[in-house]
């Protein structure tokens, strides 16, 4: 054991302590924190308005349709993860967030974001696997899980007219 | 520094998102390791791993010698680390985490081992000025200016946690 009675050996033995390793990975989040970072940098406000009248399905058109044959491509996946991380960026937005919910909208929007963790620890999973097909449709449901989130901060009349949401509450 | 790692920063400056990603394969360790020494919590820690990343990418176009580039990452890691400290309410009860959560103790020394231990115990403004202080370099003074205390502060700080981490160790002999 080192004889620690002087300063010098106890700055040595700091130094020479072992490097520690994070539990989990943390790139994904590390990318997406970095990607919101950008879009708000980059002046979301106006841009968000453009996308949060019209709702990125329409903008996504037929990628958003879980059809993970189709879906398989580099390009469409990654435009599915940009379209995430444009939502993601779009909700935490101070606009947004200090936005009013009722209380049937903030059961939905929590059901919602818990659905949006089970995605995002499935696809922790499944970027092991190195599925593209299923790591895409997992993706698009990610898009639209993120999108109603959105269109329910904003659109007052969106939980009437989604029954499906209100089913699941 | 390696020609491979001078290729990396080369393309994320350009904002190539691969060589983002292998820029945090390659340093995340040594991001979360210091965060880690310097906070209480992993969760902490996790979260200015992510915060330190993120302040590189944006600032990548401002480093000038890339040789340098090691030093640099530690210190936006202890910057973070130390901020985050100063905003955290410091818990008065000394916080001991299983030291097996903190790290991959089989391949420790009982040295290295005890002194983790030791480092653990102290109180954390404690543990984060003598890791500032006697591994990442910072000075009496840029310690205080971060604490917004004096240097006297600092430097007191200091002596304690290197007392406490002695009696510890002595402390451990005795038993031996």
């Amino acid at each position: 054991m080192p004889d620690f009675d002087t300063d010098n050996t106890l700055i040595h033995e700091l130094r020479e302590l072992p490097i520690l390793e994070t539990s989990r990975d943390l790139w994904p989040e590390t990318r997406r924190r970095w990607r919101r970072k950008l879009w708000l940098q980059r002046g979301l406000p106006p841009a968000a308005l453009l996308f949060l009248g019209l709702g990125i399905s329409l903008l996504m058109g037929p990628a958003l349709k879980p059809e993970p044959k189709q879906l398989a491509t580099g390009p469409e996946l990654q435009q599915l993860k940009d379209a995430s991380e444009f939502l993601e960026a779009v909700l935490q937005s101070p606009r947004l967030r200090r936005k009013p919910v009722s209380a049937r909208q903030a059961a939905a929007i929590f059901h919602i974001e818990d659905r949006v963790a089970g995605l995002d620890q499935a696809l922790n999973e499944v970027s092991k696997s190195r599925s593209q097909e299923l790591e895409a449709a997992l993706w698009a449901e990610r898009v639209q899980s993120l999108d109603k989130l959105v269109q329910l901060r904003t659109n007052p009349n969106f939980l009437a007219r989604n029954n499906s949401i209100r089913r699941t509450q | 520094m390696d020609a491979s790692l001078s290729l990396v920063l080369s393309r994320a400056r350009q904002g190539e998102r691969d060589a983002h990603e292998e820029l945090f394969r390659r340093y995340e360790r040594l991001v979360y390791t210091v965060a880690r020494r310097i906070l209480p919590s992993v969760e902490e820690a996790e979260e200015v791993l992510q915060d330190t990343f993120v302040e590189l990418f944006r600032s990548l176009k401002k480093l000038e010698n890339t040789e340098s580039f090691t030093p640099w990452i530690r210190r936006i890691a202890a910057r973070k680390a130390l901020d985050r400290l100063r905003r955290l309410e410091i818990r008065k009860a000394t916080d001991i985490e299983a030291i097996s959560a903190s790290s991959g103790d089989q391949n420790q020394s009982d040295n290295g081992l005890d002194l983790e231990r030791a480092l653990q115990r102290l109180r954390p403004i404690d543990r984060a000025v003598i890791w500032l202080h006697d591994v990442e370099g910072f000075t009496h003074e840029e310690i205080a200016g971060a604490f917004k205390k004096t240097v006297s502060f600092s430097k007191s700080r200091l002596a304690r946690a290197r007392r406490s981490i002695r009696e510890s160790m002595e402390g451990r002999a005795d038993h031996a």
